[in-house]
């Protein structure tokens, strides 16, 4: 029942394409974001664990409340443009249709999907770090992990991306890993630097 | 009322198949059958005969509007 209800708001408002987009933009954005913290607070600084853990959260929950809004109001207004374009194309209007109804839900879906994979996504960085704070890794091996866990799952975002585009998986993904190497580099260019 | 033929303006979403099937679960309906007779950049037009024994043409109605459609015409109407 949900999950039909799911599928018929997806059907009727065309947004699961756009979710699928909103899910692997905030998927990047989450990895990448948590990455830089990770890479930057143990690089740069000497940060403990519980430092970042707690800077990676509060990262995570500006992310999930920047993702609920601004995907909420942006998906909300391209809903409304289109169906604005059918009820002019219709010269009538369609309030209480089940076109109007979807396209409506659609944008709160969007919302949740766009929120939760940047939280989930950021989580994985993240994670080595909570085993390390209940004592099961130490410091270093949680930053190695981290960034090990990190790239794998870039790696994994670009093969579904591959997937997607019916391009070679094994390129995709390495491009989506370069984008993680680059972050990497970049940071440690600052190390050197600073 | 045992047939009706209607000239119905949709959008393309949903598509012919889920808005007959949708139709078809109207009181009194038995057979609906459906031909698109033009499409547009964000409309379909179509012509659609619904058949059946005492059709609730105002449920039919609002199941039409429901779905996004609008009844332009009522083609042909039967009464048995």
């Amino acid at each position: 029942m949900f999950r039909s209800t799911i599928s018929r708001i997806l059907r009727y408002s065309g947004a699961g394409e756009f979710s699928r987009r909103y899910a692997v933009m905030n998927a990047f954005d989450g990895v990448v974001a948590i990455l830089g913290i990770v890479l930057g607070s143990t690089l740069l600084g000497e940060a403990s664990a519980g430092n970042i853990i707690a800077a990676g959260v509060g990262a995570l929950v500006a992310m999930g409340v920047s993702g609920v809004s601004g995907t909420y109001m942006a998906e909300r207004a391209e809903q409304e443009r289109k169906l604005k374009e059918i009820e002019e194309a219709m010269l009538t209007k369609l309030n209480g249709s089940i076109i109007a109804e979807a396209r409506k839900r659609a944008a709160i879906f969007s919302a949740i999907v766009d929120a939760l994979a940047a939280i989930l996504a950021g989580l994985i960085p993240l994670s080595p770090y909570l085993a390390a704070l209940s004592g099961l890794l130490t410091l270093d091996l949680a930053f190695h992990m981290s960034v090990g866990v990190s790239l794998a799952f870039l790696f994994t975002l670009g093969v579904f991306l591959g997937k997607i585009a019916r391009n070679n998986l094994i390129i995709s993904g390495l491009k989506s890993l370069a984008i993680g190497v680059a972050t990497i580099l970049l940071i440690t260019l600052l190390n050197l630097i600073l | 009322m045992s047939r009706l033929v209607l000239d119905v303006l949709k959008p393309h979403i949903p598509d012919l198949i889920e808005f007959c099937k949708s139709l078809s679960e109207v009181d009194g309906v038995r057979k609906v059958s459906a031909v698109v007779m033009e499409v547009d950049a964000e409309t379909d037009t179509v012509k659609i005969t619904v058949e059946g024994r005492e059709i609730d043409f105002e449920a039919l109605k609002e199941r039409v509007r429901g779905m996004g459609g609008a009844i332009h015409s009522v083609d042909e109407v039967v009464f048995e």
